[in-house]
């Protein structure tokens, strides 16, 4: 890719879905972005607003279940989202954000969601399931009640070490599907796993610019500290 | 108020309980002893509240300033909790030790159902609902529902904010004085909390396109410092900074109109209202002068990065601990960008956390052990000193006292 890049980002839906502060995904796909030279275009597109059909990459966040089932229909009546996809962008889905992309809901995944009888609450830290993901662990929260169960055209983004994740008793939590990622990690995800975000965005635009890169003192001393706190020490 | 014997045990182990917790230095004793005489006589709340007049405070911001207001604006003795333990055995706790007719009790959003049944109040004030503490709350649609029912059954006056979808969704039809301000957070605004469609939002208002929830008609309404009271125009002059405070002293004042309070006579109480446990209280660190703000949800920092003065340095401290919801992501609802370029210390259990949100938002961080290591390392001027629940606690009775 060449130095004048520009990367979009659109937030979706934030007032139904970003319960959890997760459109902060966006925030650091933007500032990871342009640490390397890129520009960046955030997007913020609610509910009734068009979505644009070209971005690069849609990030979509928790959301409460009355907000959830409108941002489902909202979605599906506007018919930019799956157009995206069709053209390659990338989606990056948390929560109730994941849950829409399959069924009941949107069905541009395979899996498939139904309430638990109760809520998983607390520290979330999976084992990456692809080679491609740098990162030991991937870290966030999860504050959900649902139970997602993966179907066959579909793998998890991790394995289970600490929480509740998928709930469905395979140890998974989230799903990746060509290029849309699923999972019940908020935090918000990608300010807590860089080189998650680092790799949405590779699959967005190409392989990143060698120098310069994100400072990541900051984010390393807060992985080591969480990881500490929950107990997994290092 | 006359007294069964157990109750009276009750009262008596109670008190003993927050005799003993002092001279042991557990803290101020108060919510033990209310916990003690509780669990002997779990009819004790119901009972001790028989025979007072009662308003309720309840919402997710301004809680206890609202109740220091109401309670300063009645211009008579008035049993509270104003240390702030707004759970049922806080309440029990403040009338064991205060047998004043009147009562003005804050009251946490959960427990606000029960604490209405057991105490019948004559009114109730229902200041805005946003996300706060999601680990133990959940949703805010939770909450909605919560109060629905808590106030269904009840005879209450409720007194409640109009511009806040979430408040206007548990009142029952013609029951409420209406307040309105200009809403300061509104990113909980999403689907209707009645039905379910995404609501309409416009430039300062908003309406559902599908059922008939829509903001009411306020007769008491805040703007530019005025509050205006059925037309008539009142100013504020008060004490306490910020937009947010004249939403609450206008809360205030309609509960006090409620007890025969003129506006003018509240007014006047409620302006003089300066600090409110240890919030907007000033003090030193070494010379500097420093000021203390209480900030602990998206909403409540939107008040805060209003209050900020751009010539203080800036300090922040972040807890998770039970009290304060141990899910650190709604940092990233804070709009930290209108810190950006600006010097800030991170202070607390989550100074981490905290780091790497003002790290994004463009803020030029220093992580700093305590309040006395920042006002070392940040430049000189006045210092705003601004933590959420339990690390504003700390930094109270460490600094202020
Ligand atoms: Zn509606």
């Amino acid at each position: 890719m060449s130095a004048d890049s520009v990367v979009s980002v659109v937030v979706l839906y934030p007032r139904l879905l970003g319960t959890y502060g997760d459109s902060g995904n966006a925030t650091v796909l933007c500032r990871r972005a342009e640490a390397r030279g890129l520009g960046s275009r955030l997007l913020t597109v609610d509910a009734g607003e068009p979505i644009p059909r070209s971005a690069d990459i849609y990030v979509l966040g928790g959301g409460e279940d009355v907000n959830q089932t409108a941002a489902a229909r909202g979605i599906e009546k506007d018919g930019g989202l799956a157009e995206a996809v069709d053209n390659g962008a990338v989606v990056f889905a948390i929560c109730a954000g994941f849950q829409i992309l399959g069924s009941p809901g949107l069905g541009m995944i395979d899996v498939h969601t139904e309430a638990m009888p109760t809520r998983a609450v607390g520290d979330l830290v999976t084992t990456p399931d692809g080679a491609e993901l740098t990162d030991d662990v991937l870290i966030g929260f999860e504050n959900h009640r649902g139970r997602t169960v993966l179907g066959p055209g579909v793998r998890p983004l991790g394995r289970v070490q600490r929480g509740i994740g998928n709930g469905a008793g395979d140890g998974a939590d989230g799903a990746v599907s060509g290029r849309i990622f699923g999972s019940y990690l908020h935090g918000p995800a990608l300010a807590l796993n860089p080189a998650l975000a680092d790799h949405l965005l590779t699959l967005a635009v190409g392989p990143l610019p060698a120098a310069p890169t994100p400072d990541d003192t900051l984010v390393g001393r807060l992985r080591a500290d969480r990881l500490q706190r929950i107990g997994r020490g290092h | 108020m006359r007294r069964t014997p157990r109750l009276a045990v009750a009262v008596a182990a109670g008190r003993l309980a927050v005799v003993l917790s002092k001279v042991l230095r557990f803290g101020s004793g108060q919510s033990v002893g209310g916990r003690v005489t509780l669990a002997v006589d779990p009819g004790s709340l119901r009972a001790l509240a028989k025979g007072r007049r009662i308003v309720l405070v309840t919402g997710t911001n301004g809680k206890s300033t609202t109740t220091s207001m109401l309670a300063a604006s009645l211009g008579t003795r008035v049993c509270t909790n104003a240390t702030g333990s707004n759970l049922p055995p806080g309440v029990v706790a403040a009338m064991i030790g205060d047998n004043s007719r009147l009562a003005v009790f804050e009251v946490d959003e959960l427990h606000i159902p029960r604490v209405i049944r057991e105490v019948r109040p004559e009114a109730v004030l229902l200041l805005n609902l946003s996300r706060d503490q999601l680990d133990r709350m959940h949703e805010v649609g939770r909450v909605v529902r919560a109060w629905r029912d808590g106030l269904a059954d009840s005879g209450a006056h409720v007194i409640a904010f109009a511009n806040d979808p979430n408040v206007v969704a548990a009142v029952p039809a013609g029951r409420a004085t209406w307040i309105s301000a200009s809403t300061m957070w509104d990113s909980d605004i999403g689907a209707c909390p009645s039905c379910g469609a995404p609501l309409i939002i416009t430039a300062d208002s908003w309406i559902c396109g599908s059922c008939d929830l829509k903001p009411p008609a306020a007769s008491y309404v805040v703007a530019d410092g005025v509050l205006t009271i059925d037309g008539v125009p009142h100013p504020l002059d008060l004490a306490l900074p910020g937009r947010v405070n004249q939403t609450n002293a206008a809360f205030a004042i309609a509960a006090a109109a409620h007890f025969d309070v003129a506006p003018a006579e509240a007014i006047s109480r409620i302006n003089a209202v300066a600090n409110v446990a240890g919030r907007y209280a000033h003090f030193t660190v070494g010379e500097r002068p420093a000021r203390l703000l209480l900030a602990k949800n998206p909403a409540s920092w939107v008040s805060a990065l209003e209050i900020v003065d751009p010539a203080a340095q800036v300090v922040i401290s972040i807890n998770a601990r039970t009290a304060d919801g141990v899910d650190t992501s709604w940092l990233w609802d804070v709009e930290f960008e209108k810190l950006a370029g600006r010097e800030v210390a991170a202070l607390g259990d989550r100074r981490a956390d905290l780091a790497v949100r003002l790290d994004y938002a463009g803020v030029h961080v220093r992580e700093c052990t305590d309040l006395d290591d920042a006002a070392a390392s940040l430049p000189p001027g006045p210092l705003d000193v601004i933590g959420n629940y339990t690390a504003f606690d700390d930094l109270r009775r460490r600094h202020v006292g």
